[in-house]
């Protein structure tokens, strides 16, 4: 009975300090270092968890994130050491942020008290103080799930963090075209590299009166920088006797039966295309 | 009246459309072959790029996500020769697995399945050592930044192609696959030592070697092997000309290096060009000067010349100067562009640099960027405290040798800097207090050649010489230990030639 209502008080407290410290809103520099690491506290559950929360981090963020494995490559074979000796304190991971170069210390922690307790804590490595915290408990044998991850780093990370950018530059061969991305007009080349919101696919779509309309999509990495390179050819056959209804009518009134000339005079149109798909194997 | 005609029109145009719709549409199937597991297969793939070139040399680049293992490219024009290639990169734009397709491919109204041999753009470095390679997909503290391949101490290592490399050892040519890095076939009796450099025939997997022997011709897939000449040595070899035309073999003979140190420019240079399929023909006098590099492309022929600073068309072709780029040490081709990488001078307070400049191969569009400052850390050896330095400026930083990625989002570069520093002494009683000392440094450099940033550096070898240091207050001193991800993991080493795959070089 006391068992349980421990247990019932532990889950109590660590939901509620999903929300009990930190102040995430702050708003450091979005490219800042910042080094996960792990502690666990005699548990082996959660496998893996600080790798995830780094994979996560670098998909989601711009930071620069060192991993647990990076982290000991640079301190050296006695991280692990240190970590123990630190027993989760602030100014003590501080230290240890510091000498790598970090400017925040994410720990993951991982300890059970019956339930797996799942802990990150966000460490300041100048101020060497907690600057957020979050804690959930998880089912014997649970795992979170990836969405779960994400919302926990949402928690404990500024959502400035998570807003991330791209830049496509659009070189065309002409001057004056008309450029769209997106389906918003970005004006005449030449233009500026475009900061757009990545990860995000746009169409690019650039006119100019007598040349044939480029097209593209691209896919927007962040942090990526995308080079199009536009080259606008001058429309072929323009004139109105090259058109191929023209051409059509001509084998009709000519050769009356010239249904077949017709058909390989429009079968080098542009329109005959053909796909290019794949797959990676 | 002009209303029926239209009408006919129309209905005539109907019957056309529906009959064309009657015929298949053909289409283009890309299969991205990778290694199939271990570290050499790429990961991190977020978008595929895929490069279609026309016939008029134009290339469109469609961008797309990968959506699980699938993409598409877009569409392109029936019945129009293309040439294809293929980027993978990260979420970050990091390029991380490339492949191309050498042949011509004609879209018709078949369905086609190609399959693209994928890798990443692993560097390979030959030294004294074993061949060693870099995995540029990594951060340059990740274990796997750095390796080697097993049984290939003292060679030098070329790749073939996307699927193999060709290592050198001895007399003998032995095929590495890129895939996982394991010896494929049987070893090739070149029957000549003293390799230096190798170039591949363009589209065939017959490569050229320069060797303290001669130039030979190796067919790597038969293993027939043919002198194409004996003497003089050739000390840098490169291959020109077309399929149509026949291919050229140019030795550079009596290599310029530039200046090191206090050294000046001597020596001279010859070009000679062998035919490769008509070897009756004698050979020609192509170019004469004081060269340090050749490379080729078609019916051009670059050199680099050091002492000058200047890299010219050795062949007739227009422009004849190319770039001046002070201390031009080493070329590379990669796609359409010449990659030159030459040296900035020493300026007050700071060292030397090494400057990187690409031309297109027409000569329009020059680029050029200049490195960082070069200087090297001398501690004091019995300094337990490590608060005795010297940070050692390069008098001279020369390029031994250069590879540019595919898609040249990096350099990679073999550096070698040079400095002396004179004895300082003490001004009120005249002892000396640090002895005179020559340094000579060999870096490995990733750079970025947009923006001349140094993505990654190791410190191949740091050779310090103490001159009469015995009555020197500090008399020990040595190069600061490399650390992190600045030391070489095979240990330190003298690299002579360092290439891409998929790249130029």
């Amino acid at each position: 009975m006391r068992a349980i209502a421990t247990r019932t008080l532990v889950i109590a407290l660590c939901l509620l300090s999903v929300i009990a410290i930190g102040d995430a809103s702050a708003d450091p520099g979005p490219k800042r270092k910042v080094v996960v690491l792990e502690y666990r506290a005699g548990s082996s559950a959660l496998p893996g968890i600080a790798d995830r929360v780094v994979s996560a981090l670098s998909k989601q963020t711009s930071l620069g994130i060192l991993g647990p494995d990076q982290t000991r490559v640079v301190y050296g074979d006695q991280l692990d050491g240190s970590l123990v000796k630190c027993a989760g304190e602030a100014e003590c991971l501080a230290k240890i942020g510091k000498k790598v170069g970090a400017a925040e210390v994410i720990l993951v922690g991982v300890s059970e008290l019956g339930d797996v307790i799942l802990t990150m804590q966000r460490i300041d490595v100048e101020s060497k103080s907690v600057s957020a915290r979050i804690a959930d408990s998880l089912a014997e044998g649970a795992a979170p799930s990836d969405a779960q991850v994400d919302a926990y780093l949402q928690k404990l990370l500024p959502p400035t963090d998570f807003l991330r950018y791209g830049v496509i530059d659009i070189v065309a061969n002409l001057s004056g075209a008309a450029v769209t991305v997106g389906g918003e007009s970005r004006g005449l080349t030449p233009i500026q590299p475009l900061k757009l919101p990545a990860p995000a696919t746009y169409d690019i779509r650039i006119v100019k009166e007598g040349y044939v309309p480029y097209t593209t999509k691209v896919a927007l990495p962040p942090d990526g920088e995308i080079k199009v390179e536009a080259q606008l050819s001058m429309r072929g056959g323009e004139s109105w006797y090259q058109r191929w209804y023209v051409l059509a009518a001509a084998g009709v009134l000519v050769a009356g039966a010239g249904g077949t000339a017709i058909y390989f005079a429009t079968r080098s149109e542009p329109s005959d295309r053909v796909g290019i798909t794949g797959v990676v194997q | 009246m002009g209303r029926k005609v239209h009408a006919a029109v129309l209905v005539v145009s109907a019957g056309l459309v529906s009959a064309c719709g009657t015929e298949s549409t053909g289409g283009i199937e890309l299969v991205l072959s990778l290694p199939s597991s271990g570290d050499l297969r790429p990961t991190g793939m977020a978008t595929v790029a895929v490069g279609i070139t026309q016939a008029d040399g134009v290339e469109n680049i469609s961008t797309t996500p990968l959506d699980g293992m699938r993409f598409d490219a877009g569409d392109v024009a029936l019945d129009e020769p293309i040439r294809l290639r293929v980027e993978l990169r990260d979420n970050t734009s990091r390029l991380v697995a490339f492949g191309l397709v050498e042949e011509t491919i004609l879209p018709d109204r078949t369905q086609q399945t190609i399959t693209i041999p994928v890798r990443k753009p692993i560097i390979y470095v030959s030294s004294e050592r074993t061949v060693g390679t870099l995995d540029p997909t990594y951060d340059g503290l990740d274990p796997k930044f750095q390796g080697t391949i097993g049984n290939t101490t003292a060679s030098i290592a070329f790749p073939i192609d996307g699927t193999e490399l060709a290592v050198v050892t001895g007399t003998t040519l032995q095929r590495i696959a890129t895939a996982d890095h394991k010896p494929v076939g049987n070893a090739i009796d070149l029957k000549v030592t003293g390799a230096t450099d190798a170039a591949r025939i363009p589209g065939q997997r017959r490569i050229v070697v320069a060797a303290a022997g001669g130039l030979v011709l190796v067919d790597v897939d038969t293993g027939e092997v043919r002198s194409l000449a004996t003497a003089p040595k050739p000390d840098r070899v490169a291959i020109g000309g077309t399929a149509e035309t026949g291919f050229t073999a140019y030795a550079l003979i009596g290599r310029v290096a530039p200046v090191t140190g206090a050294g000046t420019c001597t020596g001279s240079s010859m070009v000679l060009g062998y035919s490769i399929d008509q070897p009756t023909e004698l050979p020609v006098m192509v170019a004469t000067g004081q060269l340090s590099d050749i490379e080729a492309s078609g019916d051009a022929v670059f050199g680099a010349n050091p002492c000058n600073g200047s890299v010219t068309r050795l062949d007739a072709g227009m422009p004849r100067l190319m770039f001046t780029v002070t201390g031009a040490g080493a070329l590379a081709i990669e796609g359409s562009r010449l990659w030159i990488a030459g040296s900035a001078a020493r300026a007050t307070g700071q060292g030397a640099r090494i400057r990187i400049a690409s031309v297109r191969l027409d000569g329009t569009d020059p680029q050029d960027v200049t490195l960082a400052p070069k200087a090297e850390v001398m501690t004091y050896d019995f300094d337990s405290q490590n608060e005795l330095s010297l940070n050692i400026h390069a008098d001279t930083l020369v390029p031994i040798d250069l590879a540019v990625l595919p898609g040249a989002q990096y350099v990679a570069l073999i550096t070698r800097m040079d400095s002396h520093r004179a004895a300082r002494f003490d001004p009120s009683t005249g002892s000396k207090v640090i002895p005179e000392m020559n340094a000579t440094v060999h870096d490995l450099v990733l750079a970025d050649p947009q923006t001349g940033a140094i993505s990654q550096r190791i410190r191949a070898r740091c050779v310090l010489t103490l001159i009469a240091k015995t009555n020197a207050e500090f008399a020990d001193w040595s190069c600061i230990t490399a650390s992190g991800a600045e030391s070489p993991v095979a240990g330190e080493s003298t690299p002579t030639t360092i290439g891409a795959l998929y790249g130029g070089r």
